[in-house]
Parts: structure tokens; C-alpha cells; sequence
């Protein structure tokens, strides 16, 4: 077939400066913004390679796999683990269904542990097929930029290798970080978490955020005695204040210790585990410390600065709209550009660049309305603005609805724990600016509340859909009365 | 030009002396409009029911009395048509003087009657609601507040539902590492007792919003004597307006031997677990029932006159559902109308079909509809329109054909679910109460079936919009959700979007598989605010889940343009799985019929072949030209398969090609025929040093229109693929541009396809 012309974004260029490259586009970084983005730039007809680090389920500087964080250190095997998890409340749960089990169901972590594999070498061939259907060549082994308009793949055997491109596009994600306190090579990363040899029957998170929450849940969900330190007073910091109390309350229920304002000073091996230290003066002894403070971009080994690819000081390369770095010919997308760390959106990053680049239509990625869930036990899932930030960001009144229920399923299984949805108002347009809800099956809820908010649903529509009975989801579509009004302007306590 | 002064509100506190000359004088100028073309089919019914109903007498009541003829002007007949009338009417009605007990009776205390009293009441109406005695099994003496939905269906199904899906989940779990001493065992009395108690806690709960909103709450049967006056076991009770209310009964064949069958009612509370249980009937309730008891491992048979389960839904979500439930252990007849139940002298039942006698039931449910509760409330008597199955005939705001009598809900036999007597209950108070005309809008109805999997649907079906919209394109996904790439049972999920593709609206979503009510509902709003596909394609997608499916569908998956060149008739489909399997330089093929619908004594005669660049490979010498497709009667647990058929073809000399073309279909007709000819293109292996990969389950059901399509040369595989790493990666890729066209890489494997067939 013959190579369509390139439609090229930049369109000053003139032929004289066209010279010969190895390729249209060299991609370093196969995890789903990279792989994406190729895969849409071959199909606008570029010339496209990709480089990507050996597979293995815990990443490093030399290690990686096609397929990136979200395939294999990610959102998919944390939701194999998080269903796992699920069993033993629905365990829980079924007996007041009529069901008699008995009383000691075993858990076999290293089956679960073998599927997860097999299922995530699986995903890894897929995405390699994809790449290879899509005439993008592959290469493996670390990349590094020489100028401009060269790549080094230094390869797993140590040769290394130099590619020329017009265009290079860094999709080199991120990776998890350990916070500096003494004894920190005791604790692991969400990378390991997903590997452990042994599950724990004692486990101790440092963290708020939906990591350290969506680990809690796993653990705790198998069988394991749970504390979750944060330094805040909720976890989930940025998220609706409300919600916030709702999944705190929620995990408390299933059994997880909250350590809220607490941080850990020191970890020290003892005979008995790892012992762990607060600034509170409390000592714990657990199998395992997980700390889960948050990601850092991998651009350290890319020699960025070399060929003047601004980064800032946590690393995170600096882009514009378009995902163009400092250097015209240089893109990236996805985490490394720490802007909405989620497959999705790096997905979307990777899609516009293509078209931006080699589509010829110049393309943004819209991150207005971006939904996303949290898959603690149950789940929270939200779109849109959350109240704090309604108030911030419209001028008018706010209306906000809230509904907190105890769903059918709990009414016979006798857990107590309610569902608690929210949707954030504009007193004035009728829009819907967000939605929240934390419960079972929030996050395929929240999916279609996704779609209307996208196209500025307003409350009025909402009522005017039929519901589905018996469902919870039903219950955003029949919030009637207003729970409260907030006058434009008001302050939220935001110290929580 | 029809213009009217709508002037009536609040009858409690506003006197109606003043209802003004001009409302009267308006009223002899009211002819009824022309016939309002509403969509609404029932409306058409009534209408045209109506036009051979010439006027009979108002009432014929004895207590005609105090019949109040004073509300229909001698000029201005009531019998007339039921459409359009203005509800403002609501306001003459009222122009009655006189004092009566009550603004609003309202019998039956279901969905619709509670709601619209409740509302009412809320209005300032001073209401009364009358309701049989609580029990789980209605009658004509027995009811409850609550209704139905509370008491009979919605909530005790659903309870039934989430306690049957726990055994799905134990098997689930066991791929997730959970392991058992023994297998959970089900304790029937305990689901019953406990669901008990808590019907018990609503129909309280309902008593209480009653008494709350200052309903005032009679317990008894009651009938109407005449236009506003309601007996209730000899008390009489006045009322300026009645809403009937009084839902729906499950209504069974007079066949011999219906004495031992038992309805819906019955089996939300029966006192022990059926061992064997046989289900006539095709609708949701007997899919839900089906569900119900599979799950609690009772040996589930269904009866369905159809060839195919739920008239009415969307073709593929039909062929989905049933092929879904199927692999779950639920048996299918297809085509066998019930003739006649025998008992048998150990006391077991047996069924007698039209096409032979199955043995050995320890019950037998029939779920072959419902009839509304109509009989013996003296409605014809005041001259109240049924329809012939006993529905209460109304206009489009719930008025029957005596202008102070309303209905809503199941008795009206409009669209009968729950949330759509609500919808029914509040407009009808709105407009007799609430000083604002409202119509309840039936567009965009989502409604759910809690089969197993469940269906979620709002819209149009692919029928109907390709009927209404003419140029229409269908999105479909047809994936192994996540959960089920570990479980390693059999579950998959089905989506399907349609688009007008005029308008770029969503006309339709239907959905089968995990969490499919809940997902959309959400989806319901989008559809029912006429968003189109473009806004579900920016939006962005929660990932993992399934939902993000639906806004990540890019290519259609077939089109339809009135352009007759293009037209293309819906067609019935057979499914099968196709499992292709490189040996050495020859490729087999077994084909598995997976196809639930199939009965005990059809077979197929199948053909294969493979196609390279438009020649046809040649067959090795040694294989028959066609093989039987012997097809046995599904087993119980005995799952998947159906039959099986291989046959190996020679690819040497074509191990570089770049595709193949398979095609599959009956015997013994031709094959250039389009008719039947299922096509799809394969990777297959070229490189026999490859090892094989383990079976992956994959299975796309590629929709039979597509390789009719112009979207023959796609060689690439679907975008989609990488946001759903959920696997199913073949099927949402590959198999995604069906019909005709995949490139192919020299990679080893073995896979499935899923393969339709049509007729």
C-alpha cells in the first residue's frame, strides 16, 4: 500500500528542509498514551517505531513491558485484586440470602497471584499484536534522546542502537515513589503490592490517596488486619469533602484502622515483622509496609535537558495544549506531564497528538468533565466539578442534592452501609456541574452520568428521565428536593 | 383555533362558583380536535376501540342520583373520543357544587395510587386510598399496601436475584483464588423468611408515607357505584375524583391440569426450593424466574411459544440473553405451546407440549402475562371503556371515559413498570391537583430485566429505528468482561448502540451482561436529553469498567441507508463458535453450535470452506466433503457445546498469504447464495515453530449485515481494543471490522471466532 502523505502539523516547513529520517515518529514509552498515539499516527499513514523496556510486573529503569503502567502495574491488575477482595463481603453478605458456607473459606493468594499473571502476559501479547498489526515497529530496550531528532535504545543485551525522526513523542509514564524516613528499603510501591510473594496478614499504608485506599480495601478484603496513615484529616484529598467522610466511614466499617494527621517517622526490622514508628509515638509491628505518596514522572535517564526539554522540579516534563514540549519537534503525553494521571485521559493525550501531528487537524485534549472512580470497597466514582470547587469556579448559587440510602442488597445481608450519591447544581442554569457517588457499582454508574454531564445535562433533564426499578443508580434521577442551597461565594472549610 | 381558560385548582379551598361564564361558554365550541397522532400505541388502540363505541347510555348505575350528569353539558356529549381531550376539562368537572367526602379516592394502594395520592394530598387535596389486606399472593380479596411492585415483583424478585447470583459468584471467586471445603449450600426457608420480613418493613413504610402525607388509609375491597362513589364492603364514600389503581394479576391458560401450575405470586413465596422446575413463557418474568432458580441450583426448564425469548427487545440482545443464560445451565424449547399438566402418581408434574411430553417437575410456573384487575369494580356499570383484555381505557392524561374517574398504572396497561406509574401517579396529580396540565412522557423509557445477566435498554430497538430513521448505524461490542477473563466461566457482555445517522442522535442502547441496569440508567438521561454519539464520544471513559465501552465505540458495525442498494433486511441469526487451530501446515476447524434455541431433533448439514485470494483451498483428499453437525439436547452443567464438526484444510503453498476467507454455512445451499453466507476473515498461524497459545475463549458474534457492508477491505484492528485491556481483545479487535478483511501476522495460536450464521 502506499504511504499516504504526511499531513504535517508544522506548516512552515518548507521542502528544503525535509531530510531523510529512519522515521516519521519515534515513540519511547509503550504504555498507553505511546501505544495509542502510535498506533493512530501509523494508521494517518506515519512511519512510526516504538521502544519500550523488558517486561516485568515491577518496573524499574530497566524494566517496563509493552502495555505500561496501567496493563501491568496498574488499573488492571488492581481490579483483578480489588474483585478478589469483594468476594469475602459478599461472603459475608449471602448468608443472610440463605446461603450456608463454611466458616473457613480458604484463600489461595498464589492462585490468584498466577491468574493475575497469565492474564496480564496475556494483555501484554495483545498490545504487542497491536503494534505489529498497526506496521509500527517495535524495538526493546531503554530510549534516550541524542538531539532533537535522535533516539538511543540501548538494548536488553547492552548494544545500543541510534533512530532518526522527524517527530519523537516521550510516553515514558511514571513511577512510584518511597518516602525518605530511616529504614524506607523495608517498605514497597503499589509495583510489588501487586506482587507479593506471600499476602500479608498484617499490612500498614502510608498514604490518602486512591492507592493507599484501593489497597486497603484489597488487603483487608483478604483477610489481612489493615492501618492506613495519611497526614489529612479524610483520605482522598481533592475529592467532594462529603464523599470523602463517606469512604472513610465505609472503610472503617470494613474493618481497615484509620490513622488519620499521622505520619510515619522510621521503619525498623524486627523478629516479629517490620516495626513501624509515628510521629504520634505509637508503635505497630506489621508484615508489611506499603507506601503509597505519590508518583514521579520517569524522565530522569531520557537526557531531556541535553536537547532543551524543559522539565519542572519533580520532573514532569512541561507541555503546552497541543502536548508539544519546549523543543517544536518533541511531544509528550500521559503521566510524564502530570496533568490527569489516568489511562483514559492518556489515551485522549495520545489520540491528539496524532491528529494534531499527522492528521493535520490541530487537536486539544479537553479535560473538562473527566470522570474517574476510586475501586476501594465499594467504590466511589465522580464527574464534574465537586462542591468546593463549584463554588470556586461559578458565580451563581450552588444547589446541591444528596442522597444517602441503604441499598436493597443490605437490607437483607444486614450490613450497614449506605450508598451516598451528589449532584452539584447551578442555581441559576440548571446544569448539573457534578456528580458523585460512593457504593456498589459507583463506577459503571457514573460512566452514563459521565455522558450527560459531558453535554451539560441540567437537573431538569435528570427528572425528566424514567428510572430504573429496582436500581440504585435510579436514585440520581429521582433527587427531588434540595438538600441545601449554597449562596455564590461562600468558603468551604477545606482543612480536612 | 382551539383556545381555552384554564381556570381550576385547589377545589378544597377555592369554591367553584366562580368558574367563569367563559370557561362554559367555551366549552359546547370544544369539538374534539382531530385525532392526535401520538405514538403512544395504546392511545391508537383506544381511539380507535372508541370510534366503534357510538354512545351508550353515561350511567346505568341505581345510584344515579347521585350521578352528577350536571358535569357533561347536554351540548357537550361525554362520549366521545378518549384523545386529546384538555385536561383543563378537570376543571369543569369540578364545577360541581356540591360537598363530597373526599377530592380524590383512590383504589389501590400500589405504585401509581400511592404516589398519586401522596401528591394529591401534597396539592392540598383531601384524599382517601382504599387496599386489600396484606398477603404475598394477590386475588380479588387479597393485596397489600405497597402493590406489586413492593409485595409481588420488583423488590422480592430483586431480592430472589441477588441471592441466586451468589452461586454465579462462588463459582466466580474460585478463579480468583477463594477455595471451599464444601460448596455453599442454599437454605430456602431462610431467604423466604428473611424477604418476608422485609416486605413486611415496606409495606409499614408505604402505610406510613400514606398517613405521613395525610392520606387517610381504608382497608378493603373497593368498587364504584357510580361516577363519584366508591363502595367499600358496603360504606359509601364520596369523592370529587377516582384514580384506579389497581395494577395487574398474572393471568394462566385454561389448560387441563393449570390447578398444579403456579404463577409469580407463588414462586416469590413458595415453601420449599423446586428441584425441577419448568417456566412457560418467554417474557422477563419467566427469564428472571429462570434466573432465580438456576441460581439456586434448581434444574430449570423454559417453555416458550416463540422461536426466540423477549418479543419486543432488540434481536441480538434476544439472541444474547438466551445463548448467556443457556451456558449457565437454563434449557430452552423453543416452539412448544403447553397443552396439559399431569400429575403423576409419585406427585411429580409433567408437561405437555405441542411437541412432546418432559417428565419429572416438581413445579410448574406459568409466566405467560399479566391481565389487569378490572373485574367486579363496576366500571363498565359507570360507563367506564376497557379494552378488551380489561384494561382501563384513557387519554393521555390518565382521564378514562368518565370525566371523574383517572387510572394509572398497570390497569391502564400503558408501559407497565413501576417507574412509569409514578411518572403516571405525579402528572395526574399535577393536573387534577396541581394546576398544571402534564402528560406523562413515555419516550426514552429505560426498563431492565434482572435476568442473569441482566438486560439494561432505553430507546429504540435496531428494528424500530431503522423503521422510524431509515439511515441508522449500529455500534456493537461484544466482550469478555474483565471479572470473567479470571473467573474463567463463560460470561461475556453485549452493547449496542444505535444511531440515526441524519441526526448523529442516540436512538437506542441496549446492553446484556453484568450491571447492565445500572449502567444505564445513566445512559438513559443522555438518551432521553437526545444527546448524540458525538458527546458520548468525548467523553472520557472510568477505566476499567465496562461502561467505558460505550463511549469508546468507533467504527460502526453495520449501516443502514434507505438507499435500496444498500437496504438491508434484519435477519435471524444462529450462533456458533468457530475454533481454528493450526497444525503444522494444515488448519483445522471445529465448529461448536452454541446456539440455546436449538430443540432436541434439529440438526444442520454445514459446509466449509476456505477461501485465498479468491480460490478456494482445496480440502485434503482423505476428508468427507461435508460432515453433520449432529446437534444433542444441551445437558445440564454439560455446557457450551452443542456439537461439534472439524475439518482440516491443506495451507501449504499459501503460508505467506495474507488472509483467508472462511465461509460457513448449510450444506446444501449454494454458496455464492448471501442468503445464509456467514463470512469472516482470521488470523491463522503461518509459522508452525510457533508453539500453540492456550485456548482463549473468544467468541465475537460479528453481525450478519456486516460483511454486506462496504467495510470490506478494513485491515486494521478496532481502536478500541486498548482501552478495554479487559480482554476479549480478539473479539472487540479483529473480529470488530467483520466480514471481510484482517491482515494477518505470522504469529502461532489457536483461537476461537464466534461465527453467525442467518437464514
Amino acid at each position: 500500500m502506499a504511504r499516504k502523505m504526511l499531513i504535517d502539523g508544522e506548516l512552515g516547513q518548507t521542502a528544503a528542509d525535509e531530510k531523510q529520517y529512519d522515521f516519521d515518529l519515534f515513540v519511547i514509552g509503550a504504555g498507553s498514551g505511546g501505544v495509542r498515539a502510535s498506533r493512530t499516527s501509523a494508521a494517518f499513514g506515519a512511519k512510526v517505531a516504538i521502544c519500550e523496556l523488558p517486561f516485568h510486573p515491577i518496573s524499574s529503569e530497566v524494566i517496563g513491558g509493552v502495555g505500561g503502567t496501567c496493563v501491568i502495574r496498574g488499573c488492571v491488575p488492581k481490579k483483578i485484586l480489588v474483585y478478589a477482595a469483594q468476594f469475602r463481603g459478599e461472603f459475608e453478605d449471602s448468608r443472610n440470602f440463605g446461603w450456608e458456607l463454611s466458616d473457613e473459606i480458604g484463600f489461595n493468594w498464589k492462585k490468584l497471584l498466577h491468574n493475575k499473571t497469565q492474564e496480564i502476559i496475556r494483555l501484554n501479547g495483545i498490545y504487542k499484536r497491536l503494534l505489529s498489526n498497526a506496521g509500527v515497529t517495535m524495538f526493546e530496550g531503554e530510549g534516550k534522546l541524542i538531539d532533537a531528532h535522535s533516539v538511543e535504545v540501548t538494548q536488553p543485551d547492552g548494544t545500543e542502537k541510534q533512530y532518526s525522526a522527524k517527530h519523537i513523542l516521550i510516553a515514558t509514564g511514571s513511577r512510584a515513589q518511597l518516602v525518605n524516613i530511616p529504614g524506607k528499603e523495608l517498605a514497597i510501591t503499589s509495583d510489588e503490592a501487586l506482587s507479593l510473594d506471600e499476602l500479608p496478614k498484617r499490612a500498614v499504608i502510608l498514604g490518602g490517596g486512591y492507592i493507599a485506599v484501593e489497597f486497603a480495601s484489597i488487603w483487608r478484603g483478604m483477610g489481612a488486619e489493615v492501618d492506613l496513615f495519611y497526614r489529612k484529616e479524610l483520605p482522598l484529598r481533592g475529592f467532594d469533602d462529603e464523599m470523602r467522610v463517606v469512604v472513610a466511614k465505609n472503610l472503617e466499617g470494613r474493618g481497615i484502622r484509620l490513622h488519620p494527621g499521622t505520619n510515619l517517622t522510621e521503619l525498623r526490622q524486627s523478629e516479629d515483622g517490620i516495626r513501624v514508628l509515628t510521629d504520634h509515638g505509637d508503635e505497630f509491628t506489621t508484615d508489611v509496609v506499603l507506601f503509597a505518596t505519590g508518583r514521579l514522572p520517569n524522565t530522569k535517564r531520557l537526557n531531556l535537558q541535553a536537547v532543551g526539554v524543559e522539565v519542572d522540579k519533580t520532573g514532569v516534563i512541561k507541555v503546552d495544549e497541543y502536548s508539544c514540549t519546549t523543543v517544536p519537534n518533541i511531544w509528550a503525553v500521559g503521566d510524564v506531564t502530570n496533568r490527569i494521571n489516568l489511562t483514559p485521559v492518556a489515551l485522549m493525550e495520545g489520540t491528539c497528538f496524532s491528529k494534531t501531528v499527522f492528521g493535520g487537524q490541530p487537536t486539544k485534549p479537553d479535560y473538562i468533565n473527566v470522570p474517574c472512580a476510586v475501586f476501594c470497597i465499594p467504590p466511589l466514582s465522580v464527574v464534574g466539578l465537586n462542591e468546593q470547587q463549584a463554588l470556586e469556579q461559578t458565580k451563581s448559587d450552588i444547589l446541591v442534592y444528596t442522597s444517602s440510602f441503604n441499598p436493597m442488597k443490605n437490607t437483607i445481608s444486614g450490613r450497614q452501609e449506605k450508598t451516598t450519591m451528589k449532584l452539584v447544581v447551578d442555581a441559576e442554569t440548571d446544569k448539573v456541574l457534578g456528580a458523585s457517588m460512593c457504593g456498589p457499582d459507583a463506577p459503571e454508574i457514573m460512566q452514563g452520568i459521565a455522558v450527560a454531564l459531558k453535554c451539560g445535562a441540567t437537573k431538569a433533564q435528570f427528572d425528566s428521565t424514567v428510572g430504573i426499578h429496582p436500581s440504585a443508580a435510579e436514585e440520581f434521577v429521582t433527587m427531588r428536593s434540595i438538600t441545601r442551597r449554597v449562596a455564590a461565594g461562600t468558603k468551604l472549610k477545606t482543612n480536612l | 383555533i382551539y383556545i381555552y381558560i384554564y381556570i381550576y385548582i385547589y377545589s378544597v379551598y377555592i369554591f367553584p362558583w366562580w368558574i367563569t361564564t367563559t370557561a362554559m361558554a367555551a366549552a359546547p365550541s370544544i369539538r374534539a380536535p382531530p385525532l392526535n397522532l401520538a405514538s403512544d400505541a395504546a392511545l391508537r388502540t383506544i381511539s380507535k376501540t372508541l370510534l366503534l363505541v357510538p354512545g351508550k347510555p353515561l350511567s346505568t348505575s341505581s345510584r344515579a342520583l347521585r350521578s352528577p350528569r350536571t358535569l357533561c353539558p347536554s351540548n357537550f356529549p361525554c362520549r366521545r373520543l378518549l384523545t386529546a381531550r384538555s385536561c383543563a376539562e378537570g376543571g369543569k368537572g369540578s364545577a360541581d357544587t356540591r360537598q363530597f367526602d373526599f377530592d380524590l379516592f383512590t383504589i389501590g394502594a400500589g405504585s401509581g395510587g400511592v404516589r398519586a395520592s401522596r401528591f394529591a394530598a401534597t396539592y392540598g387535596a383531601k384524599v382517601a386510598i382504599c387496599e386489600l389486606p396484606f398477603s404475598t399472593i394477590s386475588s380479588e380479596r387479597a393485596g397489600g399496601v405497597g402493590g406489586t411492585c413492593v409485595l409481588r415483583g420488583c423488590i422480592p424478585k430483586k431480592l430472589l436475584v441477588y441471592s441466586s447470583k451468589y452461586s454465579h459468584e462462588f463459582e466466580e471467586s474460585r478463579g480468583f483464588g477463594w477455595t471451599y471445603e464444601a460448596d455453599p449450600k442454599h437454605d430456602w426457608s431462610t431467604l423466604i423468611a428473611n424477604k418476608n420480613a422485609e416486605l413486611q418493613r415496606l409495606t409499614g413504610i408505604y402505610k406510613n408515607i400514606l398517613q405521613n402525607a395525610g392520606v387517610t388509609l381504608i382497608e378493603g375491597r373497593g368498587k364504584i357505584v357510580d361516577p363519584h362513589t366508591v363502595d367499600i364492603d358496603g360504606k359509601c364514600y364520596t369523592a370529587r375524583h377516582i384514580l384506579v389503581s389497581v395494577g395487574g394479576r398474572p393471568n394462566l391458560p385454561d389448560i387441563p391440569g393449570i390447578e398444579y401450575a403456579i404463577d409469580s405470586d407463588a414462586a416469590l413465596d413458595l415453601p420449599s426450593k423446586p428441584e425441577k422446575i419448568a417456566i412457560v413463557g418467554g417474557g422477563y418474568i419467566a427469564l428472571e424466574f429462570a434466573g432465580i432458580f438456576n441460581g439456586l441450583k434448581s434444574v430449570v426448564h423454559v417453555f416458550i411459544r416463540q422461536k426466540k425469548v423477549l418479543r419486543g427487545f432488540d434481536e441480538e440482545i434476544r439472541n444474547f440473553v438466551s445463548e448467556q443464560m443457556s451456558l449457565r445451565g437454563i434449557e430452552f424449547h423453543t416452539e412448544e405451546t403447553p397443552q396439559a399438566i399431569v400429575k403423576s402418581s409419585d406427585g411429580s408434574l409433567s408437561l405437555r407440549t405441542n411437541k412432546g411430553t418432559v417428565d419429572g417437575f416438581s413445579h410448574i410456573m406459568f409466566a405467560t402475562g399479566r391481565k389487569p384487575n378490572t373485574k367486579n369494580l363496576g366500571l363498565e356499570d359507570v360507563g367506564v371503556e376497557l379494552a378488551k383484555n380489561g384494561a382501563v381505557l384513557v387519554d393521555e392524561y390518565s382521564r378514562t371515559s368518565v370525566d371523574s374517574i383517572w387510572a394509572v398504572g398497570d390497569a391502564t396497561d400503558r408501559v407497565n413498570l413501576t417507574p412509569v406509574a409514578l411518572m403516571e401517579g405525579g402528572a395526574f396529580a399535577k393536573t387534577v391537583f396541581g394546576n398544571e396540565c402534564t402528560k406523562p412522557d413515555y419516550r426514552a423509557v429505560p426498563s431492565a430485566v434482572f435476568s442473569q445477566p441482566p438486560i439494561g435498554q432505553v430507546g429504540l430497538t435496531e428494528e424500530q429505528a431503522v423503521q422510524e430513521c431509515g439511515d441508522v448505524d449500529i455500534f456493537t461490542a461484544n466482550f469478555r468482561p474483565l471479572k470473567a477473563t479470571l473467573s474463567g466461566l463463560p460470561d461475556r457482555m453485549f452493547m449496542k448502540l444505535i444511531v440515526c445517522a441524519n441526526t448523529n442522535k442516540v436512538l437506542g442502547v441496549h446492553i446484556c451482561g453484568e450491571d447492565s441496569p445500572e449502567i444505564i440508567q445513566g445512559i438513559a438521561i443522555a438518551v432521553k436529553a437526545g444527546l448524540t454519539k458525538a458527546d458520548f464520544d468525548v467523553t472520557v471513559g472510568i477505566h476499567p469498567t465496562s461502561a467505558e465501552e460505550l463511549v469508546t465505540m468507533r467504527s460502526p458495525t453495520r449501516k443502514f441507508r434507505k438507499d435500496p442498494s444498500l437496504a438491508m433486511t434484519p435477519t435471524q441469526n444462529k450462533c456458533f463458535n468457530l475454533n481454528i487451530e493450526k497444525i503444522k501446515q494444515r488448519i483445522q476447524i471445529h465448529a461448536f453450535s452454541c446456539h440455546p434455541i436449538i430443540n432436541h431433533n434439529s440438526s444442520f448439514q454445514l459446509a466449509f470452506s476456505i477461501r485465498y485470494m479468491g480460490r478456494r483451498v482445496p480440502r485434503p483428499r482423505q476428508q468427507t466433503a461435508t460432515a453433520p453437525l449432529s446437534l444433542s439436547p444441551g445437558r445440564r452443567r454439560v455446557r457450551r457445546f452443542h456439537g461439534c464438526i472439524t475439518e482440516s484444510w491443506n495451507l501449504e503453498g499459501i503460508a505467506n498469504c495474507r488472509f483467508l476467507l472462511f465461509r460457513f454455512g448449510p450444506a446444501s445451499a449454494p454458496a455464492s447464495s448471501s442468503s445464509f453466507l456467514f463470512s469472516t476473515i482470521s488470523r491463522f498461524p503461518c509459522s508452525s515453530s510457533t508453539p500453540l497459545l492456550p485456548m482463549c475463549s473468544v467468541s465475537k458474534a460479528p453481525s450478519p449485515k456486516t460483511s454486506m457492508t462496504a467495510n470490506t477491505n478494513r485491515s486494521r484492528p478496532s481502536q478500541r481494543v486498548e482501552e478495554s485491556s479487559e480482554g476479549g481483545e480478539f473479539d472487540r479487535g479483529d473480529m470488530d471490522g467483520a466480514g471481510l478483511g484482517l491482515e494477518m501476522e505470522p504469529k502461532g495460536g489457536v483461537f476461537e471466532a464466534r461465527i453467525l450464521i442467518w437464514e
